[in-house]
């Protein structure tokens, strides 16, 4: 005799069942701030289109308010949090091998973060 | 004269187990049943489950096969978690109760056993053997390998099929025919050997949009997996090969299909 | 099961996620720091006209787009999302195009 089988609905809020599911979803969530600033990036290049008095207003009542400060402090620590998921997660995807030998992931990570330090601190002797 | 639970004999300890239970044929719901087992350092969740079936409740119903951590028969929600009930040892719980389920996202049959026939269809599916690269016979000897061959893919290989995997991934969860973690890590280890030619015809499926394009590396699958087998490894890296096979066939289309 | 178009998107999105990785958390530092003061309107200014920047950032403004709204599609995917998918995907990727046309547009000095 053939009984009936029972099917578990999943919960729809499953991401919050433990912490690493809400890490994963933090982790997805990141995308909205990375897109934020992209556009962030757009509006003031085309505020400098727009010539040097157009720029300068935009430099003293956008990008000086406290609202964009704000902003950008939350934005940094969600796109470094960004950052760091994608660091950690390149050996996975990259499995990178020496012969026969897998090498080591915190070698591989430490590479991207090392990247990372020396491109960031390049930028900022340029800028600064 | 007060006794703390230090210098209490370990006979005289014990455990709860809240065992999830589903007879069909007698009940229309499921529900929850406790029971006390004596608590032993060294035992497993196994073990109790066990001594449940001998000494309290014969008409529990689960699987378990090796005891050892290798067929892959005893996995089941121990507190929410996937776990091999083999290697899920009392003394990391004791003194709380333990709750034991079936494992998540499969259908139940009975008790604690699940149907897990779309994971033996898909595995058929994916064409999980070697469909050698050359035929060769007999008499013209061994496929050779190097070590460093065997390296590419002998991690997927360690596969147990105990289904942790399915259990904890969201995305099987919201989307039954996703092919799953360990489907994917299988058919990778076969794409990966080098005796195999077998790639391309199991692109059609690997490559579909309900193999690994569904998977959102949540990453769950490799936390839980107790042979370490890293199935979102595989599922990301088939993702890159995917995707390089698929612009080399856009941007080269005269190129050989390999 | 056919096999998937998928790797036309998840292309850019992965030079997407390296990229944006690599340089955003240094540029919102820099954005911060022209915000209280520390980098001058005019050097801004400068920067921002110079050609090498303006490639970077068009490369930078346009696979970081495309890799947002990947991510977005998926996490109402994942959030349960069955019905109209092929429509979410269309507006997710259509609105990464039209970040990149518009990128092109204000990168080359054409808008503005």
């Amino acid at each position: 005799m053939k009984t009936k089988e029972l099917v578990r609905s999943m919960p729809t809020a499953w991401w919050l069942h433990n912490r690493h599911l809400a890490k994963f979803m933090i982790r997805e969530l990141t995308s909205f701030f990375v897109s934020g600033y992209a556009i962030f990036l757009l509006v003031m290049i085309y505020q400098v289109n727009r010539g040097g008095e157009e720029f300068r207003q935009f430099y003293f009542n956008v990008l000086q308010s406290g609202w964009m400060k704000a902003y950008g402090w939350i934005s940094l620590i969600f796109v470094g949090f960004h950052s760091i998921t994608s660091f950690n997660a390149a050996p996975t995807i990259m499995a990178p091998r020496w012969g026969e030998d897998k090498i080591d992931p915190r070698v591989v990570i430490a590479a991207n973060y090392g990247l990372w330090l020396i491109i960031s601190i390049a930028i900022l002797i340029i800028v600064l | 004269m007060a006794r703390s639970k230090m210098t209490m004999p370990t006979e005289q300890r014990i455990m709860t187990l809240e065992v999830f239970r589903y007879l069909p044929e007698r009940e229309e719901k499921p529900r929850f049943q406790s029971y006390t087992v004596p608590y032993r350092e060294d035992w497993v969740v196994l073990d109790a489950l066990n001594y449940i079936k001998d000494q309290i409740d014969g008409t529990l119903s689960y699987r378990w096969s090796c005891r050892m951590g290798v067929c892959g028969s005893c996995g089941m929600m121990v507190n929410g978690e996937p776990k091999l009930t083999c290697a899920a040892f009392l003394k990391n719980y004791y003194p709380n109760p333990i709750r034991v389920e079936p494992l998540t996202n499969f259908p139940v049959i009975r008790d604690l056993i699940i149907n897990l026939e779309d994971f033996l269809h898909k595995l058929k599916e994916l064409k999980t053997w070697i469909l050698p690269k050359e035929q060769k016979a007999v008499s013209q000897g061994e496929y050779l390998q190097t070590p460093e061959q065997l390296a590419t893919f002998k991690q997927f290989s360690m596969c147990i099929n105990c289904m942790l995997c399915y259990a904890a991934c969201p995305v099987y969860g919201l989307e039954p025919k996703f092919l799953g973690p360990a489907a994917i890590a299988l058919a990778q280890r076969y794409n990966l050997d080098s005796r195999d030619g077998a790639k391309s015809e199991r692109a059609e499926t690997v490559a579909s949009s309900e193999g690994i394009w569904e998977c959102t590396f949540i990453g769950e699958c490799s936390r839980v997996c107790p042979k370490h087998v890293d199935p979102a490894a595989a599922i990301q890296q088939a993702k890159v090969i995917n995707t390089q096979d698929w612009w080399k066939s856009v941007l080269l289309p005269w190129g050989k299909k390999d | 099961m056919a096999k998937s178009n998928e790797p036309l998107v998840w292309a850019p999105f992965f030079a997407g996620a390296g990229l944006s990785a690599l340089l955003m958390p240094v540029l919102i530092l820099i954005t911060l720091l022209a915000g209280y003061g520390v980098v001058p309107s005019k050097d801004l200014h400068g920067l921002l006209n110079h050609w090498f920047v303006r490639l970077v950032l068009f490369f930078l403004i346009s696979l970081s787009l495309f890799h947002a709204v990947h991510r977005i599609r998926y996490i109402l995917v994942d959030l349960g999302l069955k019905v109209a998918r092929g429509l979410i995907a269309a507006l997710c990727y259509g609105f990464a195009v039209i970040g990149t046309l518009v990128a092109l547009l204000v990168a080359t000095g054409l808008w503005g």
